[in-house]
């Protein structure tokens, strides 16, 4: 049997008295390319968020379920959110460099960690550059401001910064959504890429990319995940109309 | 009288008060600076005064200022700081940070004159620190606390949350993710406040006179008496012992508190400029 | 992971920095102030007429209504200029005329207030008493010299309670036929008034407060005034100007002095405090 890395069993999650997800079950093997889709207001943000437990920054909220990063439950009493983070990255739907060099932008998560030696540094930015494909792009400009580089390049970025915490799983919440056509197409590229090597769960509210990406896919709507499956199965054969409206473009 | 007519009355009234106040500020610095520039020289500035004041320059005045006020500030800007980081970052609404509030707004209203007073309790007199920079310097410190938290906090909650966002997903502890996001993003606005304690600090007269003292000579210690600019124009004008050096010190105190505000309000048009 | 829990607790404890300076202001006023008024009564403390430290009398009437006199006057005068200011930066002026004007209002503010004070010994004092008669220390050059300090407190508060209201008020208003004046009286100025009292309030405790610029133009005589033109002494020139000798009961008196005023402006500001508070939370 296949090593299930990610596995979600159960979640549901509130916000103060609304909520937001109901029982969310599924998993995703090692390497494997997982994308959510939904419409905008589904839950898909959340789930990513308690994947890594960024929706323990809020206040007041509620969570039930569990959820399984290689076995262990990632909040069992004693489980370092910190820890946690540095394996599961996560990149957001508005490309955001922080207010530092490009190269700072990608050292940024190392040093945190206290890997702060300048050649392992020097090393490790540029091997995350040229994973995330930008490392041509920006070989000659890396103490200039990150936010002086297109919003391609500054969402790649953003995968760089990810790559250099050498994460198990990565996390993008639509990560093309405020990009042109030939940027997503850049970032699809390179995120087929990366799987094999990285397990990865994609976000989208654009049922194309999901069947251009997926290897499995899954279809969250109104915070029930309405169904999943290899991606050639949920597109061509639906099991539920709620999906079929959903692929066609009727919903969302 | 009709509609239209009592507009035009009205909106010509509330532009002539808003001009009156324009011209009030343009008054008052315009004429201090054309009595008080001429007085203002290398000499005025670098030596010692005579005879009292009546003739001489202002030099341990203005050592004195520098003192009290970097005391202050350097007093105020880490707690104030360190509260602002607190109460945006690590608490939320609730019984303690309404009680931080409301005694820094409270603190932000009472008078000079009360602070002088209790400076002089317990600094100069309790802990028996005389008329010194170090009372002064305590007194000034408590009194521009508040600005110095407001400004802070207000540029700290003005950093983008996505920011952060970002440095806790790379696995950033909530400190670092403080003194490594947070905190330079907020730096503009913080350094913003600073200076307007610098200018409050100068400017301040009422809370020195009491516990810095009147003394007009060069201070060799922290626990020496000073006699601040503020307090030396004080005096030279209410005893009448040179309206020419009066003016001079006004227009130093004036250049001084106008320099500081602008850089304020020019780091603070920074951080407006970045954000778009 | 590192344990964040010791910076936490010393970062909350940074954080009560300000509320103890404010009991600590609070205690040792107390302390030095509260044993003269038990000697001399709280009513022949508040209400005596002899100040007189060498002979042993107390009585601050005369400076409290010194100060009543000044503060009063400085609001007739500081209020209807503030209000207007603010309303013509917010509502009528061009935004690039508001934009130089906002600034100068906040550099009023940073000017010391003995500068103040000095601008209305060389031009108020004399033009009071040209034109008007009397000494030219007076009640009214004070109140006059106090309208321009509290002029930023009240414009900017007033401004920022008018920026936060809606502009579908405005809209709606309009709509319907009023005038810009009918909009600004009847819907603004109604809509932002907790506001505007706050900012009111807030400069009163200002005016009451202040000090070394009223001890320069008010003349500072130990009576209670009966016109605007006669010279007068408030509680905090008082302090000022005695402060620097007194000794003994003396200096206990001046703490005195200062607890009433302490009183006064810490009730004040809470109210004001309280006001803009409740306007926080109804806009939500």
């Amino acid at each position: 049997m296949r090593q299930h890395r990610l596995v979600v069993e159960g979640l549901s999650f509130y916000y103060g008295a609304v909520r937001a997800l109901y029982r969310v079950s599924f998993k995703v093997g090692a390497g494997e390319l997982a994308v959510v889709m939904g419409p905008t207001g589904s839950g898909k943000t959340t789930l990513l968020r308690c994947v890594n437990r960024l929706c323990d920054l809020h206040g007041r909220t509620r969570r039930e379920g569990r959820i399984l990063l290689d076995g262990r439950d990632i909040y069992a009493a004693g489980t370092c959110p910190t820890t946690l983070r540095r394996r599961v990255g996560m990149v957001f739907a508005v490309p955001t460099p922080l207010p530092l060099s490009v190269y700072d932008n990608v050292a940024y998560g190392p040093r945190l960690a206290g890997r702060g030696r300048r050649q392992e540094l020097d090393a490790l930015v540029e091997e995350s550059l040229r994973a995330a494909a930008l490392w041509d792009e920006v070989a000659g400009r890396l103490r200039e401001p990150a936010f002086r580089l297109s919003g391609g390049q500054q969402q790649r970025l953003a995968i760089a910064r990810v790559l250099a915490m050498r994460p198990e799983v990565i996390l993008l919440d639509e990560p093309t959504s405020g990009l042109d056509p030939v940027s997503t197409l850049r970032i699809e590229e390179l995120l087929r890429g990366l799987a094999g090597s990285y397990t990865i769960v994609l976000v989208t509210n654009n049922p194309r990319q999901a069947a251009r990406l997926g290897a499995k896919v899954l279809f969250l709507y109104l915070g029930h995940l309405v169904e999943q499956g290899p991606a050639r199965q949920v597109f061509s054969n639906p099991r539920d109309p709620r999906t079929q409206d959903f692929i066609s473009g009727r919903v969302g | 009288m009709s509609k239209d007519r009592a507009d035009r009355l009205a909106i010509t009234a509330l532009g002539l008060s808003g001009l009156l106040t324009g011209a009030l500020l343009t008054l008052i610095v315009g004429h201090v600076l054309a009595r008080g520039l001429p007085v203002i020289d290398a000499a005025f500035l670098l030596t010692a005064p005579e005879r009292m004041g009546r003739a001489g320059g202002i030099f341990p005045s203005v050592v004195g200022t520098l003192a009290v006020t970097a005391l202050a500030v350097a007093i105020a800007t880490p707690l104030g700081v360190m509260t602002a980081v607190y109460l945006a970052e690590y608490t939320r609404e609730g019984f303690f940070v309404r009680l931080c509030r409301f005694a820094t707004a409270a603190l932000a209203g009472i008078p000079s004159i009360i602070f002088g007073l209790f400076g002089f309790v317990l600094f100069v007199i309790r802990l028996g620190l005389g008329w010194s920079v170090l009372s002064g310097g305590l007194t000034l410190a408590i009194m521009i606390l508040p600005i110095i938290i407001r400004t802070a906090e207000e540029a700290i909650r003005a950093v983008p949350r996505s920011w952060r966002e970002i440095s806790y997903a790379l696995g950033g502890t909530r400190w670092q993710t403080v003194t490594r996001v947070v905190l330079p993003g907020a730096l503009p606005g913080v350094l913003t406040g600073v200076m307007l304690g610098v200018a409050r600090s100068v400017g301040e007269t009422a809370a020195v006179i009491l516990t810095a003292g009147t003394t007009l000579r060069l201070p060799r210690s922290p626990l020496d008496p000073v006699r601040t600019m503020a307090v030396h124009f004080f005096i030279l004008a209410r005893e009448g012992i040179s309206m020419d050096q009066a003016y001079g010190t006004a227009a130093v105190l004036i250049l001084l508190i106008l320099g500081v505000n602008f850089v304020a309000y020019w780091l603070l048009g920074r951080i407006t400029a970045r954000r778009g | 992971m590192r344990d964040e829990r010791p910076v936490e607790m010393l970062l909350g404890l940074v954080a009560l920095s300000t509320t103890t300076a404010l009991v600590l202001i609070a205690v040792f006023i107390f302390i030095e102030g509260v044993p003269v008024i038990a000697r001399v009564g709280p009513a022949q403390f508040l209400l005596g007429r002899r100040w007189a430290p060498d002979a042993g009398s107390f009585g601050i009437f005369n400076m409290l209504a010194g100060t009543v006199w000044v503060t009063v006057g400085a609001l007739c005068l500081g209020v209807p200029l503030g209000l207007a200011c603010a309303i013509f930066l917010s509502e009528v002026a061009p935004r690039p005329l508001a934009r130089m004007l906002k600034p100068a209002l906040e550099l009023l503010a940073a000017i010391p207030s003995v500068v103040y004070g000095f601008m209305g010994v060389v031009v108020l004092v004399p033009l009071v008493r040209t034109t008007l008669g009397g000494p030219g220390f007076s009640v009214l050059a004070a109140s006059a010299v106090l309208a321009v300090m509290i002029l930023p407190t009240i414009t900017s508060i007033t401004y920022d309670s008018l920026r936060a209201v809606p502009d579908s008020y405005r809209e709606g208003s309009l709509a319907l036929g009023a005038g810009r004046w009918q909009t600004i009286a009847m819907v603004l100025m109604p809509a932002a008034r907790p506001g505007i009292l706050a900012g009111v309030i807030l400069g009163t405790g200002r005016a009451l407060g202040e000090t070394m610029a009223v001890l320069m133009v008010a003349g500072n005589a130990l009576r209670a005034p009966t016109s605007p033109l006669d010279p007068v002494r408030t509680l905090t020139a008082n302090i000022a100007l005695e402060m620097g000798y007194a000794q003994g009961e003396h200096r206990q008196a001046l703490l005195a002095t200062g607890l009433v005023l302490f009183v006064v402006i810490m009730a004040a500001n809470s109210v004001a405090l309280a006001l803009s508070s409740r306007r926080a939370g109804e806009g939500g």
